[in-house]
């Protein structure tokens, strides 16, 4: 900061970044409600056009891709409830949509080792949080266990009087299997004819197909942790986790 | 005597403090991560140089101490081991180049700290933090298969305030458990046979026994100061001494440097302190 705040003013930004902090749990407890009625992105995006989500294969840029990435969470997990509910009709059989949505699924992503810089002016915002993940995802043979190893790093802007998500970075150095060493052949289990439909479930791919992140193996080239942000006073005097 | 109250400005000063050593601690997490060990000692660690000659680095098996040593060890020695790394990816394919550009390669480091235990001293010019690690390290080879690890440990440190910017003076990083990923927890040798010869029926926690862990092979080097630091055996046993207390200024005889009791039984600190 290039000039001394008063103790008001410190207050305000403590206020601003504690904000900030909440809304990125609330943001990545992928709150099921928000995820059933799609209002993830309406709820924590910010209404500029140039908004960004990038991820390891590519960057979903602008409003209608980044609402693409949100619809196929949605949609995805729409028919993961229902392949559920048919592998146990005794149990689940009799359950509405409603009811069963987002059911037998667990993602848990714990955000750690946050660095937070709020600008000199106040507009804007960035900051990274390692994620520590233990996740349950529907394969053809059923829920799996997978431990993940991520960064997201993200740009925010003040609108309305709350902090929105601008850009958002969102790399995965691991994803993969418990039980499982990372690397080499992931452990194969039957398939069940009940979840054989997941295999065709297509999600939307990024408008803007590149390498952003690899996740692991033997041979990868070295990647880095997104670089942290430090202290600015306006967005144009540093970078953007966008592209 | 210990000052009981603060004035609105301290507390919000001290409010600031909390985060900001919280955020430099954070970025060591990156540093260490992303192997920018020169960034982390130019940025995060003391600059002046009556802090940068008392600075300390921890290991299990004892302390670099100065900034050389902290340097040659974090930095240098680290360069080394990644050169050493690379050149079987180079002799197994010739468009690999030896250098600098390719350092890293079949590497994956992702730690973060978990349960933050900080205290500033009252006096406002030093803080005192810990917290645990819970990382994944691999180590990779040109054939595809790669030493996967999930790493466990504990991180201390005192922090200087010099010129108003909170600076790392003495850090410590303990290794606990490195486990291989993909392999269950009970058929660890640990736990078969805990006082073992060395190699696959050595201890577990003693790490830097076992000649197949790669983390604790190659990373401890020959610390400054040799003696144990962190002994996994026990190290636990010790956690309530060797945490955070409130404090009210700084003291070297409780610091995480060499002059502290780090690795310390309760008997002989009860001693020193006779």
């Amino acid at each position: 900061m290039s000039r001394q705040l008063g103790s008001n003013e410190l207050l305000t930004k403590w206020e601003k970044r504690r904000a900030l902090q909440n809304l990125m749990v609330r943001f990545f407890s992928e709150d099921y409600l928000l995820r059933r009625e799609n209002k993830m992105y309406d709820t924590y995006w910010s209404k500029s056009d140039d908004v960004c989500l990038g991820v390891n294969n590519g960057y979903y840029q602008g409003s209608t891709a980044v609402k693409g990435y949100y619809k196929g969470i949605e949609e995805r997990t729409r028919l993961e409830s229902a392949l559920i509910q048919k592998k146990y009709p005794d149990q689940l059989g009799s359950l509405s949509e409603e009811e069963t949505y987002g059911m037998g699924i667990m993602d848990m992503k714990s955000l750690v080792a946050p660095v937070i810089e709020i600008a000199g002016d106040d507009a804007t915002a960035k900051g990274i949080w390692t994620i520590h993940g233990m996740n349950t995802k529907l394969t053809p043979s059923g829920q799996i266990s997978c431990w993940e190893r991520a960064y997201v790093a993200a740009d925010f802007v003040w609108e309305d009087e709350q902090w929105k998500v601008w850009h958002l970075l969102y790399v995965q150095d691991l994803d993969t299997p418990s039980g499982y060493d990372w690397v080499g052949d992931a452990p194969e289990f039957p398939v069940d004819p009940v979840y054989a439909e997941i295999a065709d479930f297509k999600f939307p791919e990024p408008n803007v197909k590149m390498t952003v992140y690899e996740t692991y193996s033997a041979n990868r080239s070295f990647y880095a942790p997104p670089a942290y942000p430090e202290p600015y006073e306006t967005f144009a005097e540093t970078f953007s986790y966008g592209l | 005597m210990a000052k009981q109250f603060f004035s609105d400005d301290e507390l919000v000063e001290r409010l600031w403090d909390y985060e900001n050593v919280k955020q430099v601690m954070s970025k060591h997490f990156y540093c260490y991560a992303g192997d920018l060990r020169r960034q982390e000692l130019t940025d995060l660690w003391v600059k002046l140089p009556q802090n940068r000659r008392y600075a300390s680095l921890g290991v299990n098996t004892g302390f670099y101490t100065g900034m050389d040593d902290i340097s040659n060890y974090y930095v240098v020695q680290l360069s080394e081991l990644r050169y050493d790394q690379l050149k079987p990816y180079t002799e197994a394919d010739p468009t690999i180049t030896y250098d600098k550009f390719n350092l890293g390669r079949g590497i994956l480091n992702n730690n973060a700290a978990y349960s933050p235990l900080l205290y500033i001293a009252e006096d406002g010019k030093t803080a005192r933090y810990m917290c645990y690690v819970q990382g994944v390290r691999a180590v990779g080879n040109p054939d595809g298969t790669a030493d996967c690890r999930f790493m466990f440990g504990l991180v201390y440190a005192d922090l200087l305030k010099e010129q108003g910017q909170w600076k790392i003076w003495h850090l410590i990083i303990t290794n606990d458990h490195a486990i291989p990923a993909g392999k269950s927890y009970s058929e660890y040798p640990m736990w078969k046979d805990q006082f073992g010869s060395n190699g696959q029926n050595g201890p577990l926690l003693t790490g830097h026994q076992d000649p197949n862990n790669s983390y604790t092979r190659d990373e401890y080097g020959q610390p400054t100061v040799q003696r144990t630091v962190y002994d996994p055996f026990f190290g636990w046993q010790y956690l309530y001494q060797d945490m955070p207390h409130p404090y009210y200024s700084f003291n070297p005889n409780y610091s995480y440097g060499p002059e502290g009791c780090m690795g310390m039984p309760y008997y002989e600190r009860e001693r020193r302190d006779m």
